[in-house]
């Protein structure tokens, strides 16, 4: 699955592709651009080669540190526009502690490592 | 030797410059790297302190050496999500 990409997602696909017999619990995460002030949209920069590597580095990590089933991350790059969908991340884990933990600390990875920029536009 | 640079986001905007290949001696390190790049474009010096640098996709330590063929990346501070 790419992690980093244009199009919109579906969060359905993605939450399915994390499904198992062996999950108790499977959490999501959805990232979007808020409406605010006068914002438009947000123009998402991103170094791919990068991106694309740490994304992976950061979903292998959380399989690792939480004892993960599965887990997808879904980043998307150029304009994406007041409502839309900005980034997913879904973990299926044996029991939901996991699970919520697992997806809170990948986006806090995100935002501390993975190049992406935005610009208000 | 030559190394590749890469500028994104507002260290691109600053200097309007995406992509550049440069000459080094042998055993320059990322920080001396990184000082002749400011000097080379002085509007980058109000960023100096929040730059992220990178070596071939990684993050780097400043004091890490540099070999022939690198790809360094000027980032300002990163903010997806």
């Amino acid at each position: 699955m790419n992690n980093l990409q244009y199009k919109d997602f579906s969060i359905e696909t993605i939450i399915s592709s994390v499904s198992d017999l062996k999950a108790g619990a499977t959490v999501s995460f959805i990232g979007s651009v808020r409406c605010e002030d006068e914002l438009k949209a947000l123009q998402y920069e991103t170094y791919d080669e990068m991106a694309i590597k740490v994304l992976k580095q950061i979903r292998e990590a959380a399989i690792e540190k939480f004892g993960l089933i599965k887990a997808e991350i879904v980043h998307r790059k150029g304009q994406i526009k007041i409502g839309e969908k900005v980034v997913i991340i879904a973990c299926s884990a044996p029991h939901r502690e996991e699970a919520f933990r697992a997806c809170e600390w990948i986006i806090s990875e995100i935002k501390k490592s993975v190049p992406i920029w935005k610009k208000e536009i | 030797m030559k190394v590749k640079i890469k500028f994104f986001s507002s260290c691109y905007d600053i200097i309007g410059i995406k992509e550049m290949m440069l000459k080094i001696p042998k055993n320059t390190l990322l920080i001396h790297l990184f000082e002749k790049i400011i000097q080379l474009y002085p509007k980058l010096n109000p960023l100096k302190e929040s730059i992220l640098l990178a070596i071939n996709k990684e993050f780097a330590d400043s004091n890490i050496i540099l070999y022939e063929g690198d790809e360094i990346a000027i980032m300002p501070p990163i903010g997806g999500g």
